[in-house]
């Protein structure tokens, strides 16, 4: 066969050549296109019975799990989250919760007071509703006084995608303002006496990513990482190499907790931690990943969630295959 | 040091090796030299493998046991398109444009594009190629690692290793998620028919970030950080058919 040099064949020229290859060859050529659509599959998920019959796996899961927890403050739950606290405080498996301080929180409310009782670490989410407090700063205050035993505070949560249309919104632009204006004043009216996260990104899709981006444009980075911790919710690791590039380079020095993670699927939780968990502290650098959620309510979108179910049976509430192998109880 | 040529080679020389092996005897016989290059163009598709060590060996966080690792471990597919022209044109003997998927199991990360020239000389059995070029994409997420130590009074130290973006790729997300990087080549190439086959090495010369946090008990946060070129090479083993 005459070779052609490359000079003589323009693309069109060339494209159309493809096509008058023998048949044999043109079959050859769309198997070299075949091998390149090799498969892209996600590991098989593991079930729980996969885990508890092997001894290998679930060393893996309990290795990979991270001890820190979500928990929806309800007096209906209080006695299954004391239990639940102490069978997993007992096993080692939890260090620290993080629990929504609302307006209408007490630190006499009897279910924190059970939580906060077993001398659990807890991080404290201050509720999007304080976000829209004419006085911020006076808020903190308050707060600090009310919860001394708490170290770490989270400034709000998914705020520009949590909060309903039908009551106050925030963009990302006013957060930062506001955000900024806490922590000034933690600076100079409370210095040294907690560390402050931001709200937590949205953790789907390349919402969050940008997000972060546009909080870093806003100033972000100005703030001494001593003082701040960048706070991410990542229910899926499609997008997140698109946080790499922002947290190596405007907010290299910046520490990174990952404040919900999870699946919403009891039978793929322990598979979650075992697959996603080293991804997350790979690609995040993420100190501590927050399971969510210690009780998701027994209906409605989060239950799956759930770490434990049906909390007015304590003590013989449900518990998720995750939560029996962290425990040890089965 | 950084010991980034620790490497495992030995699944792709294999393969290279097999694929030489199992050619026809008159397939494996070079068409006669004439005066000038056998010129062609080739649609190649093929598997590539990197793996190594990018971190230090004395860190603020290295100690003997890795919980997770620094290790980078990549098989890769591979599809280029490669010229080789008639005549040398300006002491290059072709060029090339390619794609290669790092990374088979995550279908997000590591689409990487290049383009490059080559030099080949004739070796009568084979040629080999000299080459050069750039890479361009999204890199693969397994070049970040981030490996955990505690110690007993509380503190965490962890190293953070990651490609530094450099670049962005544009409709997929942030402005800083890829990289460009340049890289060079060495290689034995065959083209007996219609065939080509290719063996060898890239290597990609890649700045890495290296981040030392460690936060003590009482929440005082220390971090040092530095960038360093490193070279990442991969193996690779092509077949290709021309196409004209």
């Amino acid at each position: 066969m005459a070779a052609a040099t490359c000079d003589e064949s323009g693309f069109g020229t060339a494209f159309g050549r493809l096509f008058q290859l023998p048949a044999h060859r043109r079959s050859l050529v769309a198997s070299l296109l075949l091998w390149t659509v090799v498969a892209c599959d996600d590991p098989s998920p593991l079930t729980p019975s996969d885990i508890l019959l092997n001894p290998r796996l679930a060393s893996e899961v309990l290795s990979q799990w991270s001890p820190h927890v979500g928990i929806h403050l309800t007096g209906e739950a209080q006695a299954a989250y004391q239990d639940a606290v102490s069978a997993l405080q007992a096993a080692g498996r939890l260090r620290s919760v993080r629990l929504e301080i609302r307006r209408s929180l007490s630190s006499a409310d009897p279910t924190y007071r059970a939580i906060s009782g077993t001398g659990i670490e807890i991080l404290g989410l201050i509720s999007n509703e304080f976000l829209f407090s004419p006085n911020i700063e006076q808020e903190i205050d308050q707060i600090f006084a009310a919860f001394p035993e708490i170290r770490h505070f989270q400034i709000g949560n998914e705020v520009t995608t949590i909060l309903p249309n039908s009551g106050p919104t925030i963009t990302i632009g006013q957060y930062m303002v506001l955000f900024r204006r806490v922590y000034d004043h933690v600076q100079s009216r409370h210095p040294g006496r907690a560390k402050l996260l931001t709200q937590s990104i949205y953790g789907s899709g390349l919402h969050g990513p940008e997000e972060l981006q546009s909080m870093v444009n806003m100033g972000l980075m100005d703030l001494d990482p001593q003082h701040v911790i960048i706070a991410i919710n990542i229910y899926d690791l499609g997008h997140a190499g698109q946080y790499t590039g922002i947290l190596g380079g405007s907010l290299r020095g910046f520490r990174v907790w990952v404040t919900e993670s999870g699946i919403r699927n009891p039978d793929l939780h322990a598979s979650w931690v075992r697959e996603e968990y080293p991804r997350i502290r790979n690609l995040l650098r993420a100190e501590r990943v927050y399971w969510y959620v210690m009780w998701g309510e027994d209906s409605g979108p989060d239950t799956d969630f759930s770490l434990i179910k049906n909390p007015r049976n304590a003590p013989d509430y449900w518990k998720s295959p995750l939560f029996k192998l962290l425990t040890g109880t089965e | 040091m950084p010991d980034p040529m620790r490497n495992s080679w030995i699944e792709p020389s294999a393969f290279a090796v097999l694929v030489c092996l199992t050619l026809p005897v008159e397939v494996q016989a070079q068409e006669p030299l004439e005066s000038r290059r056998k010129s062609g163009t080739y649609l190649q598709a093929g598997i590539a493998h990197g793996q190594g060590h990018l971190s230090d060996h004395s860190s603020l966080t290295r100690w003997d046991v890795a919980l997770f690792g620094t290790d980078y471990d990549l098989v890769s597919a591979k599809l280029e398109v490669e010229s080789h022209f008639g005549d040398t044109l300006l002491q290059l003997s072709g060029f090339s444009l390619g794609y290669r998927k790092d990374g088979l199991r995550r279908a997000e990360p590591g689409h990487m594009l290049s383009a490059s020239v080559f030099r080949d000389l004739d070796l009568k059995l084979f040629a080999v190629k000299l080459g050069t070029g750039l890479e361009w994409g999204l890199p693969s997420l397994n070049f970040d690692q981030t490996e955990f130590r505690s110690v007993t009074d509380g503190t965490l130290r962890y190293r953070h290793t990651s490609i530094q973006r450099n670049a962005n790729v544009p409709f997929v997300g942030t402005t800083t998620d890829g990289v460009v990087y340049p890289f060079i080549e060495v290689s034995l190439v065959q083209r007996p028919s219609v065939w080509l086959f290719e063996t060898g090495v890239r290597i990609g010369i890649i700045r890495f970030n290296f981040d030392d946090f460690q936060i003590s008990p009482t929440g005082q946060l220390r971090h040092e950080s530095e960038r360093k070129l490193l070279f990442v090479p991969y193996l690779f083993a092509d077949i290709g058919i021309r196409l004209f």
